[in-house]
């Protein structure tokens, strides 16, 4: 008996573990868009405000995000420009290997747009294309946010449900 | 009084520089990091700082035509077209018609690529430079654009289809002005006010930027004393400044005013730096005449080059015959290629008559 109500809890425990790492994985995909927005809005300042050139600017930008993002900001910022001997277009791919899957798909597509645009065109037409993406990313993020409660408690209940069935089917 | 001698490099002293071990400069630098100065590059910076820029396909076709060492004066790329190598004496076009040379013929995308290499990949920070017709690039070489311009709705004429990419490898020949020291020194421990004369091509940039140099680190033997230099650079020639640092030696007092009109630069750095000496390159017209008899009369020692043969020609322009004639330049050096680029034809007190 003993036993078979610590078999209960370990599955019960698991399916909810399963649940609450679904919902905290939504929670670090909103994160990560968040930070790509904060991302996006330093590149635009430092373009905007102090013109500075690309590398350094995308490095600055990465720094002030933090996380998966900011992490392929520096990696993009460090590799590429004069110094580096390669565009932004050239080192997005491999900067995307190296920080992983933690980036959710709608930045890695939004950022994919972004990169053929950047430093190829005058200032005003620069800040536009960063501007654009930045409205792109506040608007999925307005959706993704509201959706997410939902979502999140839906996955933990969802954790905890497929728990307590799989336990009565195998009691 | 000299004449007829050329130029030559002469070592003056060490400035102190930082390379890796194998020369080459770290590629984690930033803009505001110190590129080390050389000597006279000749093939070295180009392959060094040039070919990296380029694509690979144009860069395997250029090492496969030249030699190592091979001095390159210029590198011109232009769109649809067969690379040309110019070296000192003649040039070198990679059309394939001759055993060796391979033909090579330079892409839109190539050109657009290039571009946006040598701009830092941030074209928006340089619009100002892109609508001068040309970019500096660390090492201090410069890149004219070519192609289709278009005139802006605020007047400025700018390309806006580069077709051509013209690489002029920058040569900083120091101790070019050493030979010269002691007959352009003044009484007070500076250079006197020196007119720098020639035709173009023959070095006067040259030996005003190592005449910058003697100033800030000074030369004893010529009884020249260590001077704060200001610098108005207008078309980034002398010290070639990349992310507003020098890439040519231009000595350690120097302070530099990259791309600013001359007239108002003068004016500009008398006042933000408070120079003992002051430099500025191909003086022209009556506002960067009186800009400079401005500057003497502020006490500052004024170095400055201006386009002519002889003394005897520039007196017949109306600014510099005031300028020569009002004892505003003490010395003159006119310079020639009648031996090569840097002959001294003459280099003494300024003839006031």
């Amino acid at each position: 008996m003993f036993l078979k109500l610590a078999g209960a809890m370990f599955i019960v425990g698991t399916a909810a573990a399963a649940g609450a790492g679904a919902a905290r994985a939504l929670e670090e995909e909103i994160k990560e868009l968040r930070r790509l927005e904060i991302a996006l809005e330093a590149l635009s300042s430092e373009v905007s405000y102090m013109l500075r050139p690309l590398p350094a600017a995308m490095i600055a930008a990465g720094e002030r995000a933090g996380g998966a993002v900011g992490e392929l900001f520096c990696l993009m910022g460090n590799r590429s420009g004069i110094s580096g001997r390669r565009t932004p277009e050239d080192v997005f791919l491999s900067a995307m290997e190296e920080t992983g899957e933690a980036i959710p798909r709608f930045a890695r597509e939004t950022l994919g747009e972004l990169v053929k645009t950047l430093g190829t065109s005058g200032h005003k037409e620069q800040l536009r294309y960063i501007d654009m993406s930045i409205d792109r990313v506040r608007s999925f993020l307005r959706s993704a946010e509201g959706d997410y409660e939902k979502k999140a408690r839906m996955y933990r209940h969802l954790g905890v449900l497929t728990g307590l069935a799989a336990v009565i089917v195998l009691i | 009084m000299k004449t007829g001698i050329v130029l030559a490099p002469r070592r003056v002293g060490r400035t102190s520089v930082d390379r890796n071990p194998d020369g080459r400069v770290p590629a984690d630098r930033t803009h505001a990091d110190r590129i080390p100065f050389r000597e006279d590059p000749g093939w070295e910076s180009f392959e060094r700082e040039v070919l990296p820029l380029v694509p690979d396909r144009i860069r395997r076709g250029i090492l496969g035509a030249l030699p190592r060492g091979t001095p390159v004066n210029e590198l011109r790329i232009r769109s649809g077209l067969p690379v040309c190598i110019v070296l000192p004496r003649s040039d070198i076009l990679l059309d394939g018609s001759r055993p060796g040379i391979p033909e090579i013929v330079a892409s839109r995308e190539e050109i657009a690529r290039t571009l946006s290499l040598i701009s830092d990949c941030s074209y928006y920070a340089l619009e100002s430079e892109f609508a001068g017709g040309y970019i500096t690039i660390p090492g201090g070489h410069r890149v004219g654009l070519s192609g289709q311009a278009a005139v802006w709705t605020d007047g400025t004429v700018r390309i806006r289809e580069v077709s051509g990419l013209c690489f002029r490898i920058a040569r900083a020949v120091r101790g070019a002005g050493a030979s010269l020291a002691k007959e352009l020194a003044g009484p007070d421990g500076r250079l006197a006010s020196t007119l720098i004369v020639s035709p173009p091509g023959a070095g006067k940039t040259t030996l005003l930027r190592d005449l910058c140099r003697i100033s800030g680190e000074g030369m004893p033997e010529a009884g020249i004393r260590p001077c704060q230099v200001g610098i108005v650079d207008e078309r980034s020639e002398i010290a070639a400044c990349y992310g507003g640092i020098p890439q040519h030696d231009v000595g350690p007092r120097a302070d530099v005013l990259d791309r600013c009109p001359k007239a108002r630069g003068l004016m500009m750095v008398m006042r933000s730096a408070g120079p003992d000496v002051v430099a500025t390159d191909e003086i022209g017209g009556e506002e960067d005449a009186r800009a400079v008899a401005a500057a003497i009369s502020g006490g500052a020692v004024v170095l400055a080059t201006c386009h002519g043969s002889s003394l005897e020609q520039l007196k017949m322009r109306p600014y510099s015959r005031w300028l020569i004639t009002e004892g505003y330049f003490d010395k003159a050096v006119v310079l020639s290629r009648r031996k090569g680029p840097g002959t001294v034809e003459y280099v003494g007190d300024m003839p006031r008559a």
